[in-house]
């Protein structure tokens, strides 16, 4: 079981991070459905297909103006978003050595785990509420043509939530597999990367369109939610594979070494040592204390 | 299970690669006491420490507290310890009191009126943002953390580090009340002073080997006399080699150092056979037992 302490412990550190991000994405949506009614008029009727970021059609239909232009970026931002809070989650604590003042406590590595977990996705789903204010703040003084319902804008940011989940469990994992959060950062948003241009060049070049179905960018279905809606088994997939993610982070996190800069894949592989290459932990073998003053 | 000890240690061994922080160490520590782990930087005794709360885990042998296994029995293990890391992390945007108030809930509540007293005895301001602390008051909330729940076993790494002298007397009062209660306080060091004014036993160790453990009681007791002496002229080379029950610790010159336990009549027949200029006897302090341990070779196992 998740620990209760843990988990408003976690919520509330990430307080600031769920209104900015939120804030941020409610604040692109309200800008959009005010931008609505010109680029609607200016783009009446044109047909765009293919330009870069999948398949394109009428600007000037509401649902598929707002898949463009708002549910194309929501997934990048919500990787970017997940990927910090995955690394802060329990690689930061660990890093600055406040993992040991939890863990020396009547708390076990499962509750503590889970309390973050449960904290982490607790957040994701906040920032997606907030998103959705953006929608539910202006869409009823804009003119839709009647195409999309507000009800419908409000609650389409929540398909990006087992998204965003599975990118928040990938980075716990990756995070517990490494030795620190910079290397774990570095080898998600490196993953973010190379998936999210698979993903667009899969949807240009026909050769290998195939290859968009290794991306988790396809299963988050935002580029379709408001014109084909949610398919469910893509949902079902990427909550079972943020599931299994959390799992393996959750084993990991069992076996490893508490703030000595290691990886719990060392013994297995050799190595695994070491300080962070990017600078930010110390990884000091035997933590003798320092006499390094304040 | 009131004979089982406090602390115990069984072929304890930790490696980071190659480097073999902790090489077999054996140990008891009794319930009620106050022990002293002492040794220099890199010694291991934070290693210890650490795989007694089941930060890291060893690669051979076990350790206990109470007589749970450390890496099995966790939640029991860190009911009962008080823990006070030697590089102590505190989160800093917290206030004091929502930093132990954090700590009480993770806690399961502690000794409210306890906790109180702590706070005042060290004169800490419950108000004060932990990150903007000095050093020495960053320190007092550690200890007010490890000590807050009247824990039975309080594992204590370098816990005066940066406190000042009137402080650590504090620290030290509260430490002694909490072994008169028959708690017991494992505390690391690499200050001599510190071990010897507080700790009943010691045990020191030694590029991870404890290479001794003595009671320091009982070590005043049977500690060997040294013996300074200065000659009118230089003594020939071998003058000392065979007098039986003393130890020749160095003779350079005019100047002789000796040891010696209970043949102090045989050396000074031995020394009478010069003409002595000068002669100092004093007990062998903690320090130049510790120092004489270091200056060995490692490996040479435990003299106690």
């Amino acid at each position: 079981m998740p620990d209760r302490t843990i988990v408003r412990k976690t919520l509330r550190d990430l307080r600031w991070q769920v209104v900015g991000w939120g804030l941020g994405l409610a604040g692109l949506a309200a800008m959009l459905v005010l931008l609505y009614p010109a680029i609607a008029e200016q783009f009446e009727g044109v047909k765009l297909e293919n330009i870069g970021f999948g398949e394109i059609g009428d600007l000037g239909n509401p649902r598929e103006f707002f898949e463009v232009e708002f549910f194309t970026w929501a997934p990048v931002l919500l990787t970017v978003f997940a990927i910090i809070v995955g690394g802060a989650l329990l690689a930061r604590e660990e890093g600055v050595g406040t993992l040991e003042l939890l863990l020396s406590q009547p708390l076990t590595r499962r509750g503590l785990f889970l309390g973050k977990a449960v904290g982490g996705a607790a957040a994701v789903v906040g920032v997606l509420l907030l998103a959705g204010v953006g929608f539910l703040l202006t869409a009823p003084w804009v003119d839709l043509k009647g195409e999309v319902a507000v009800g419908e804008l409000v609650v389409a940011p929540l398909s990006l939530l087992t998204f965003t989940w599975f990118v928040l469990a990938a980075t716990m994992l990756t995070a517990t597999l490494t030795p620190t959060r910079g290397r774990a950062w570095a080898l998600m948003a490196a993953a973010a990367f190379l998936t999210y241009a698979l993903h667009i060049a899969s949807g240009l070049v026909s050769s290998i369109e195939g290859l968009r179905y290794l991306t988790p960018y396809y299963y988050s279905d935002s580029q379709r939610v408001l014109t084909e809606g949610t398919v469910w088994w893509h949902q079902a997939g990427l909550l079972a594979a943020a599931l299994v993610c959390a799992a393996l982070a959750l084993a990991a996190f069992e076996r490893r070494e508490i703030g000595v800069g290691r990886s719990p894949m060392a013994d297995l592989f050799g190595g695994g040592e070491g300080g962070d290459a990017l600078g930010d932990e110390p990884s000091d073998a035997a933590r003798e204390p320092s006499s390094v003053a304040r | 299970m009131s004979d089982t000890p406090a602390i115990r240690f069984v072929g304890l061994v930790k490696s980071y690669g190659d480097v073999r922080a902790l090489d077999g160490i054996d140990l008891e520590v009794p319930r009620g006491d106050f022990f002293g782990f002492l040794g220099p930087n890199g010694a291991g005794k934070t290693t210890a420490i650490r795989v007694l709360m089941d930060l890291i885990r060893p690669n051979a042998g076990r350790a206990e507290v109470l007589g749970f296994d450390a890496q099995r029995d966790t939640i029991e293990v860190r009911r009962r310890c008080g823990y006070l890391p030697g590089d102590l992390a505190l989160y800093d945007s917290l206030s004091v009191e929502a930093c132990l108030d954090l700590v009480a809930a993770l806690r399961s509540g502690v000794d409210e009126r306890y906790r109180e007293e702590l706070v005042e005895r060290l004169n800490l301001d419950r108000t004060r943002r932990v990150g903007a602390l000095s050093r020495g008051n960053y320190q007092k909330v550690g200890l007010v953390i490890a000590l807050m729940a009247k824990p039975d076993v309080l594992l204590l790494d370098e816990p005066t580090n940066a406190l000042d002298p009137l402080v650590q007397e504090e620290v030290e009062a509260i430490l002694r009340e909490a072994v008169d209660e028959g708690r017991t306080v494992f505390f690391s060091s690499h200050v001599l002073a510190e071990v010897e004014q507080l700790a009943r036993r010691v045990a020191m160790l030694r590029s991870g080997r404890i290479v001794a453990v003595n009671d320091l009681a009982e070590q005043r007791r049977l500690a060997p006399r040294r013996v300074t002496v200065t000659f009118e002229e230089a003594p020939p080379a071998g003058s000392f080699d065979r007098v039986p029950g003393v130890r020749l610790v160095s003779l350079e010159g005019r100047d002789g150092v000796f040891e010696t336990h209970d043949a102090m009549h045989a050396l000074i027949q031995a020394l009478a056979e010069h003409r002595v200029q000068t002669l100092e006897t004093h007990e062998i302090t903690l320090e130049e037992l510790f120092l004489s341990y270091y200056e060995e070779p490692a490996g040479a196992g435990a003299r106690a």
